[in-house]
């Protein structure tokens, strides 16, 4: 809540403010450098903030708490030269778990996440997704309340996405609260309810997915046989060509826009083929949100 | 050497007794039990896991064990080449003896027989008088002279742990003549002395006079060598540890990890203290190893040594350690990447070759110098100074334990200015991190 931070000249968090509830999938975006990682990072108190705190279920946050936590930070960190098995063990026991349950979980998840035959391998003998398989197990093994991630997808490959979302959807269905930050807005779109939007550290857009995809401007997508620019929409007066795509127009309205006056001049330019009010797009909510 | 294997096995059972019943607080503590004592069990916890690690990690790398065996066999070297060297030079030796003045034929018997208990064949020869006794001594002509049956004189006086041949057939022989000489003052035929010698041992020794005085070419001067090249070598590379250690965390980020996990604080005493158990172990093997191989060959490390310049030892080597670990802890936290460690870990490492050089300089000296009693007082030099110059004999043992005192008080203060740098510093990635900088930021409390 008001979280701030400055480095130097840089405002990397700007009276942000945002809820996560629990058992949903959340979304955290923002242009590079926006000041996701920042607000990640203050979560587990590796950033010293300048004003405002991070609180849990209405409390603050303390070692004991930020132990219920799992975290996977951008910049992947493990040791390299270390056992898998005994690092998960490890950092498992680090969150106060004993170590017959460390040794189960350790189990659990690598063999959940495919790689069981490579626990007693080091870290470093592993791909890159894999290790990023190992990274995500380190943030899961001692089955926090809350896990944070940040961008968990990037370097994974097709079958790694499906992995990590079938994981993350599952975290969210039994009650944990799952926050992850994500360049991949389709990904985000498939996957998340809620969404937080923030650029040069303050939030501006924020809410269930869908109602902000309903928000704002309507959308249009209007194809008219013969006419695959969507050349009869250019110039109307409140009206913008956002896209054209397989010969569909995807038209953007301003809110004094008759849409029946519309659907007229289309049938004028040629047989109306499909004419249907769209939400809109992750991508859009987002570009509009960080203009 | 039993108090030492004594000693470990104790350790081992304590830190056996304590896991025991951390394991039981976590697993089963009730949830009644007070939070304070449960933070505690917790810090306490997290601070062990961490050690252990240290402990696991570093004893399983492959480094680490070719490394102590070849420090285990530098060490085995060093005290078995000497006794092999020394038999080869010693091989029955003959003690030649001027006898000067009066002497009776039973003082005469007596140096031999001394000499043949001790399997050292003893050549008498009579000198004409003190001056050309002396100049023979001088010239190493002969090695000893009985003057008039009152006194013993040899080149060099010898030293209270001296083991040589020479040293320990001279003080045995004055010890029978010196009984011999207060029997026959008694009255006593020389008849019936040579029997009741054997049986007679309240009498003063003959004195034992030297033309120059001791000097500490003596098994003394070798023990306070070892253990000063020793508490160098280890003390740089267990620094080096603890200094690549904090750096391997930072630049790989995993400290990113285990501080959303655990403090700063609990990180940082739990590497310190893991990586110093593996130090104290290794160093408690080469001392074990050097002891025993010493006592097995009969080397004067061992013979002619008394354990307290080794004890002394080892414990500097524990309070350099715990000084200069929060250093290297330090330091090791303002570095971004591992290439960077050479340049940073220098500063660091100068007080330690001062302390070094300056305690060899003491070695070859008969009386500390100022400087050097000086530098066994300061924390960064005393780990160093301080032994070499007990194990000469030059300090006592209430200057040990009052330099000691100084050095953990100031351990203490280097350990809290440690964890403040440590704590502003692990987290700040990108470039490396200006000590100037992290101290002039404003202070936090340190949670533990």
């Amino acid at each position: 809540m008001g979280l701030r931070r400055r480095y130097g000249e840089v405002v990397a968090l700007d009276d942000l403010s945002f809820a996560v509830p629990p058992g949903q999938v959340f979304g955290f975006l923002g242009p590079n450098g926006a000041g996701k990682t920042t607000a990640m990072r203050a979560v587990f108190g590796l950033v010293d903030l300048d004003a405002g705190s991070v609180r849990w279920q209405g409390g603050a946050i303390g070692l004991e708490e930020r132990r219920r936590f799992g975290y996977m930070p951008e910049e992947r960190g493990l040791y390299p030269g270390m056992q898998i098995q005994r690092q998960l063990e490890y950092l498992c026991e680090l969150h106060g778990h004993s170590p017959a349950d460390a040794r189960r979980a350790t189990a659990h998840w690598l063999e959940r996440l495919g790689i069981p035959e490579r626990a007693l391998d080091k870290l470093e003998s592993l791909s890159l997704g894999n290790q990023q398989r190992v990274q995500l197990a380190a943030a899961l093994i001692h089955d926090p309340e809350l896990l944070i991630l940040d961008e968990p997808f990037a370097g994974l490959d097709p079958v790694g996405i499906d992995d990590l979302t079938a994981i993350l959807t599952e975290q969210a269905r039994e009650g944990r609260g799952v926050l992850f930050s994500s360049h991949q807005l389709d990904l985000v779109e498939d996957i998340c309810e809620s969404v937080a939007i923030i650029d040069k550290g303050r939030l501006v857009a924020e809410g269930n997915l869908e109602e902000l995809e309903r928000q704002g401007s309507r959308r249009l997508v209007v194809k008219v046989e013969g006419d695959r620019d969507g050349a009869w929409a250019a110039g109307l007066e409140g009206v913008v060509i956002s896209r054209t795509e397989g010969g569909e127009s995807r038209l953007v309205l301003d809110d004094g826009v008759d849409s029946q006056a519309l659907l007229a001049t289309a049938m004028a330019a040629g047989p109306v083929v499909r004419f249907d009010f769209e939400r809109r797009r992750l991508s859009e909510v987002f570009r509009e949100a960080v203009k | 050497m039993t108090a030492l294997f004594i000693a470990l096995a104790v350790v081992i059972v304590a830190i056996r007794l304590w896991r025991h019943r951390y394991v039981r607080q976590t697993i089963g503590a009730p949830d009644d039990r007070p939070d304070v004592a449960r933070r505690a069990a917790r810090r306490r916890g997290d601070v062990e896991l961490i050690a252990r690690r240290e402990v696991h990690e570093r004893v399983a790398t492959r480094v680490f064990k070719i490394g102590t065996l070849i420090v285990l066999l530098g060490v085995a070297a060093a005290v078995v080449i000497p006794v092999l060297r020394r038999s080869g030079t010693e091989v029955a030796p003959v003690l030649r003896v001027g006898i000067v003045g009066r002497s009776t034929l039973l003082a005469r018997q007596t140096l031999v027989a001394v000499g043949k208990s001790r399997d050292v064949p003893v050549l008498l020869r009579d000198v004409d008088s003190l001056d050309s006794a002396k100049a023979a001594l001088r010239a190493g002509r002969i090695d000893l002279a009985l003057v008039d049956d009152r006194y013993l004189e040899v080149a060099q006086r010898f030293s209270a742990s001296d083991s040589s041949t020479l040293a320990t057939y001279t003080e045995s022989a004055a010890h029978y003549l010196g009984v011999e000489a207060a029997l026959r003052s008694e009255g006593i035929p020389e008849s019936h002395v040579g029997a009741i010698t054997l049986t007679f041992s309240g009498a003063k020794g003959l004195r034992i006079g030297g033309l120059k005085p001791a000097h500490h070419t003596s098994a003394n001067l070798i023990t306070a060598l070892y253990v000063l090249i020793l508490t160098y070598v280890l003390l740089t590379q267990y620094g080096t540890w603890v200094l690549m250690g904090v750096v391997e965390e930072k630049a790989n980020r995993v400290v990113e990890v285990l501080l959303s996990a655990v403090s700063p604080l609990r990180l940082l005493v739990g590497k310190v203290l893991g990586i110093g158990l593996v130090a104290l172990a290794q160093a408690a093997a080469i001392v074990a190893v050097a002891l025993a191989l010493g006592a097995a060959v009969g080397s004067n490390l061992v013979k002619g040594t008394a354990p307290e310049p080794v004890i002394v030892g080892l414990v500097w080597l524990v309070l350099g350690y715990a000084f200069y670990c929060w250093l290297f802890a330090a330091i090791g936290s303002l570095v971004e990447r591992q290439e960077q460690v050479q340049s940073v870990a220098f500063p660091v490492q100068l007080p330690l070759l001062f302390g070094y050089i300056i305690s060899f300089t003491a070695l070859g000296a008969s009386s500390p110098s100022a400087l050097s009693i000086v530098l066994a007082y300061l924390p960064p030099t005393a780990p160093f100074v301080m032994p070499v110059l007990f194990a000469l004999g030059q300090v006592a043992w209430w200057q040990v334990v009052a330099s000691g005192l100084i050095t953990a008080a100031a351990t203490i203060g280097m350990a809290r200015l440690a964890a403040v740098i440590y704590r502003r510093a692990i987290l700040r990635t990108g470039s490396s991190v200006k000590l100037k900088e992290v101290l002039r930021r404003k202070a936090r409390p340190l949670s533990v």
